[in-house]
């Protein structure tokens, strides 16, 4: 078995519901974002970037790609990061992590996040804190690999819901995609919903030449064809 | 197209149906192959609720809360629409209002001013009682219509919301119609055909083979519908996409035209010449349907009546807001009395001038309607068109054949094109696209606006006009710019004196914020208001009251997106002393006027649910063929669907008079239809309007008149040339208007930064650029902002994002540069939401200069919206570093 995950981009509206449920329902503190939806070529939101003279808004939504050769398990030195044999969810022991930070360096994708000192509550009415978010911790076997009250100064990232998908559903962001631009499943199986989806359809993964062996898989967008004289007349003026 | 959505991978077995019962939704099935790898987690002791997330987006998205400790801890789609492709409906913005609900910004006590003018916590008795002597008083002095109300969307809640206007409709208080006011009218609708508006249901837009939109933003503003544009396109359909400004839905249609700002009626002229110069046009549907047939008194411009005319007679029987006209019967070779009671197939000219002897022994001269528009069309040949908008001939040639030759054939016209001060204008064209195309009645085809969307789907009168009613409204432009000589609505004689507010922040979301403000300020005008958030309009109120939010009461809503009739539920209990409005409005009634008890029984406050189960009863039992096979214990348990008339599962607007040959125009709920029938009188589609002023302005037929011209410019000559870029106020992704402003998640998705956009050529030419803290301006008002470079945003351009808090802002409001332009053809007739002055947003003219200290502190806690502890708000996010 191995869990893997399907982006669309051809489907994705760039609208960052993932982002927000993956924040409440594993209850990120503040500034925490394991999942993130980046336009390609900006940082900010809303804005097209030009990619071979053409005006594009290029979606990319990204979290941890649960590498089948994960680079940040390999340099983790209390083998806090491990890679469940039997899903190849790649996780974290809470209870392990020293918040050296090696893992963040060694991640090509730049998804790990690490909350610098004791992770704020939310404030809520009359000073009170508010909760959100899976309520309860989750262990895997003896690892615990999630929990509403973090740690002080350990790692984070997507864990694909394991505390969902231990119980055969799907994570988060896929259950929420409005789009349903994001397929789950298990890749060693023929009839498994991404497989399914994937059937016949070209996809590429990110960093290859990383070799770390992704198991995201997106699927390209579509062009766009433009009539644009605006950009048109900036080209010449060029 | 793989048939593959997200309920495929969690298999729901049809007996999981029987685990739905008693508001208890329907938990997710394991698929337990998956579970024999990591170690189970315990399943949850939780209780996921049902409930309908219904703000002012209008989208009616179907959820689920989980409940602990009695309050809301995650939100999920409940993807139980029968309709598979409607799941999982719900975006980024409800999904996370679980943060608010407790927020630090709730609303949780009753408000009042003290002697001192100082606004203090108060019991719900002062309150209420404070309230009722205060409009009691207002009544007396000044006559009820001098209290103006301002209430949501009623399809977006029919009991408590309705309350509202019930409570109006008592007291004979001025409605203010927030379509109007919020631009979401579309005025072509009822000037063409004569409703307040019409729209395929998102499923449809499956269906078409190729869509066109001008000015929606679909993929922002309707996320949760915006997936059936994909569907279309795995379906071999295609969708151009036209904006001056690139955006995500550019992104994701398979053709961006960058058409100038403003130009899309233009376009759409160009596209009719072509369709109909090379023959491409549907002629049996124009002869058929639309007014295209009837003979114009060239000399008059006026339509000739059968009656005037030598030989023939009217159609007897005729109710007085129906017109007989004239056509000639190419088949009889004689002129025709046409019957505005049906649409039968005829043999009526379309094209040709003639010599009409009228009774009066004097002969008219005149063209048919089409001869007319085809003479009107020769002045928007696609080579003229081509520099109003900034698209080559032939590309505009190219489209227009696609349009006429793929079916079906929708149009989405969007806020971006409608407001305008000459929108409807625009609309017209594209309405007549759509006729000449034939698509109108067809599924996926015709022409649908989504903005706003006001529309009432059942008949809402059993609990929203009581016995006795007195119905009052006037449109929010009048109140700014004072009462026109050609107004047609009732302006209060002494002018407004008070506003009651429902789930609005007028303070905030008008246009001329300011001047509001002063008015405020200046003791001209009293706020009376519900919400459950502190806004701006809570914190300036004379009594502002705490209300419930959409997990904490019964209340039923629709929605024009999809065909689904849903409840919210009371899922938790309100905070503090917040209450159900049902309650709040019952109560104020009989302070003010005991005597209206009969209409309003009292209740406790703890038996405001078994008072809305009472409505939702009566709201189901009466409100006519649409709604009336519903219960409300089906409802409890999930969507229920609206009946349509046509055959299969999806409605089709204007079947009935495509198929069944039923006059024009379809209802216009609250509305009888007799009110809405005389703006189309011959009803048929009508694109030639002869009302004194439509000729006066050379309006009769679909025409271009470009943009700031009759407004701005003349305004002040000089402005053409202080404030020569266009303001464009969008919606954000991260907000619903103003709703979800203070969501912590959202602002970190925007670094708690209201922002500014501009072409850097634009920006270039100011001497700004990327992260500069500047101010746009005109002679009305600034609002300041951190400017974003965006090669996407057309040269004469400046984007602001609509919606933030002046508490984020500087106190400055994106508001207080918009004025509220009357165009007097929205004068001809008056009724509230359906023919009215109409907020015309984009026709702002601003500039853009860098704010004078530079860039201020960032607001991170206004309204204490913020996660607290020792991390900086907003440090998790960086800016544009190296940028």
């Amino acid at each position: 078995m191995r869990f893997a995950m399907a982006i669309d981009l051809d489907r994705c509206i760039g609208c960052r519901t993932c982002a927000v449920v993956c924040k409440d329902f594993n209850a990120q503190p503040q500034g925490i974002w394991w999942n993130r939806v980046f336009t390609s070529g900006t940082p900010e939101y809303d804005v097209a970037v030009k990619v071979d003279d053409q005006l594009r808004m290029e979606f990319v939504p990204i979290s941890c790609q649960h590498c089948s050769d994960a680079p940040c398990q390999t340099v983790c030195p209390t083998q806090a990061t491990y890679t469940d044999a039997d899903t190849g969810t790649v996780l974290i022991d809470y209870d392990r992590c020293i918040g050296c930070r090696m893992c963040a360096s060694a991640c090509p994708y730049g998804v790990r996040q690490y909350s610098w000192g004791k992770p704020a509550k939310m404030v809520g009415l009359d000073g009170a804190a508010q909760a959100y978010g899976y309520p309860e911790a989750y262990y895997d076997g003896d690892h615990l690999v999630y929990t509403p009250e973090r740690p002080e100064g350990v790692m984070e990232k997507c864990t694909f819901c394991a505390q969902y998908t231990s119980q055969g559903k799907e994570p988060a962001c896929c259950r929420a995609c409005p789009g349903n631009a994001r397929i789950f499943g298990d890749m060693d199986d023929a009839s498994s919903p991404i497989r399914q989806y994937l059937d016949g359809k070209e996809t590429f993964t990110l960093g290859d030449e990383y070799r770390t062996h992704p198991n995201v898989y997106y699927l390209a967008a579509h062009k766009v064809s433009q009539v644009d004289q605006v950009s048109a007349a900036d080209g010449k003026e060029a | 197209m793989k048939d593959l959505t997200r309920r495929s991978f969690v298999k729901a077995s049809a007996g999981a149906a029987c685990a739905v019962g008693a508001g208890l939704a329907l938990s997710e099935l394991a698929q337990p192959e998956l579970a024999s790898a990591l170690t189970e987690a315990k399943p949850l002791d939780e209780e996921w609720i049902r409930t309908t997330c219904s703000p002012n987006c209008t989208g009616a998205c179907g959820m689920e809360a989980c409940v602990q400790d009695g309050k809301v801890r995650m939100i999920r789609q409940a993807a139980d629409y029968p309709y598979e492709h409607y799941n999982p409906r719900g975006c980024l913005k409800g999904l996370s209002i679980n943060t608010m609900l407790n927020g630090p910004d709730r609303l949780t006590r009753p408000l009042i001013r003290n002697e001192a003018g100082e606004q203090v916590e108060a019991d719900w008795d002062t309150a209420l009682d404070t309230a009722a002597k205060r409009l009691s008083s207002i009544m007396e002095e000044y006559g009820p219509e001098s209290i103006g109300v301002i209430y949501q969307v009623q399809g977006t809640g029919h009991i408590q919301k309705g309350a509202l206007v019930r409570i109006a409709n008592t007291f004979g208080w001025s409605v203010i119609g927030g379509y109007e006011l919020n631009g979401d009218l579309p005025m072509f609708w009822p000037e063409t055909f004569g409703c307040q508006s019409e729209e395929l249901e998102s499923y449809c837009w499956e269906d078409s083979k190729l869509t066109l939109i001008f000015g929606s933003n679909i993929m922002v503003t309707r996320m949760p519908d915006a997936h059936f544009l994909t569907y279309s396109q795995e379906n071999g359909g295609r969708v151009i996409y036209f904006d001056p400004n690139y955006s995500a839905s550019a992104e994701r249609a398979d053709e961006w035209v960058r058409i100038a700002p403003d130009s899309d009626g233009a376009f759409a002229l160009a596209m009719a010449k072509t369709i109909i110069d090379e023959d491409l046009f549907d002629a049996h549907f124009m002869q058929a349907y639309t007014d295209a047939p009837l003979l114009i008194n060239t000399d008059t411009g006026k339509r000739i009546l059968a009656d005037e005319v030598s030989g023939l007679e009217a159609t007897p029987g005729i109710p007085d807001y129906r017109t007989s006209f004239v056509a000639y019967d190419e088949a009889a070779g004689a002129f025709a009395a046409t019957t505005p009671l049906e649409l039968p197939d005829n043999s009526y000219a379309l094209m040709g001038a003639f010599e009409v002897p009228l009774k009066d022994g004097s002969t008219a001269n005149a063209k048919t309607g089409f001869q007319l528009l085809c003479e009107q069309l020769s002045q928007y040949t696609p080579e003229e068109v081509a520099s109003i908008c900034n698209v080559d001939a032939e590309d505009i040639r190219r489209i227009a054949r696609e349009a006429a030759q793929v079916k079906p054939m929708h149009i989405i016209f969007g806020g971006g094109t409608q407001q305008w001060y000459h929108g409807d204008l625009k609309g017209r064209a594209c309405a007549l696209v759509a006729c000449l195309t034939g698509n109108v009645g067809q599924l996926g085809g015709g022409i649908s606006t989504y903005v706003g969307q006001y529309k009432t789907r059942f008949n809402t009168g059993s609990w929203m006009v009581p016995e006795g009613a007195i119905k009052n409204s006037c449109p929010f432009h009048y109140w700014v710019n004072g009462p026109t000589p050609q107004m047609k609505a009732k302006y209060p004689k002494d002018g407004f004196k008070a506003i009651v507010v429902g789930w609005g922040n007028p303070l905030e979301q008008h246009n001329v914020a300011n001047w509001l403000r002063e008015q405020v300020d200046a003791g001209e005008i009293e706020i009376f208001c519900m919400d459950f958030q502190r806004t701006l309009t809570v914190a300036k109120a004379t009594v502002a009251l705490p209300a419930a939010s959409w997990y904490e009461k019964t209340e039923l809503t629709t929605t024009p997106l999809h065909p689904y009739v849903q409840l919210q539920q009371r899922i938790v209990d309100p905070p503090g002393d917040a209450r159900e409005e049902i309650w709040i409005l019952t109560e104020l009634a009989n302070r003010i006027d005991p005597a209206k008890e009969p209409l309003w029984p009292r209740f406790a406050p703890e038996d405001s649910e078994k008072r809305s189960d009472e409505v939702l009863a009566l709201l189901l039992e009466k409100g006519g063929s649409t709604i009336d096979h519903l219960t409300p214990e089906e409802l409890r348990q999930g969507p229920g669907k609206l009946a349509h008339a046509n055959p299969g599962e999806k409605r089709i607007p204007f079947w009935e008079q495509i198929n069944e040959r039923v006059p024009f125009p379809t209802v216009s709920r609250p509305n009888a239809l007799d009110v809405t029938s005389k703006f189309v009188r011959s009803g048929r589609i009508e694109f030639y309007r002869d009302e004194d002023i439509f000729l006066e302005l050379g309006e009769q037929l679909p025409c271009y008149k470009p943009p700031f011209e009759d407004t701005e410019w003349k305004d002040d000559p000089e402005a053409r040339e202080k404030y020569p870029l266009g303001y464009t106020t969008r919606n954000s992704a991260f907000r619903v208007h103003a709703t979800y402003v203070n969501n912590p998640f959202m602002l970190e998705l925007q670094d708690n930064t209201p922002k500014v956009w501009l072409n850097p050529e634009t920006a270039a030419e100011r001497g700004l650029k990327n992260g500069d803290w500047v101010e746009v301006y005109n002679s009305r008002g600034t609002v300041q902002g951190q400017l974003v470079e965006d090669p996407g945003v057309y040269p004469t351009q400046c984007i602001f994002d609509q919606g933030w808090w002046s508490a984020y802002d500087n106190q400055t409001s994106y508001n207080s540069l918009i004025w509220p332009w009357i165009n007097p053809t929205n004068e001809v007739y008056y009724l509230v939401s359906v023919w009215s002055p109409n907020m015309a947003w984009n026709e702002t003219a601003c500039n853009v200069r860098l704010c004078e200290g530079g860039a201020p502190q960032i607001v991170k806690d206004a309204g204490k919206s913020i996660l607290s502890g020792d991390i900086p708000a907003g440090s998790g996010v960086e800016y544009r570093e190296g940028a």
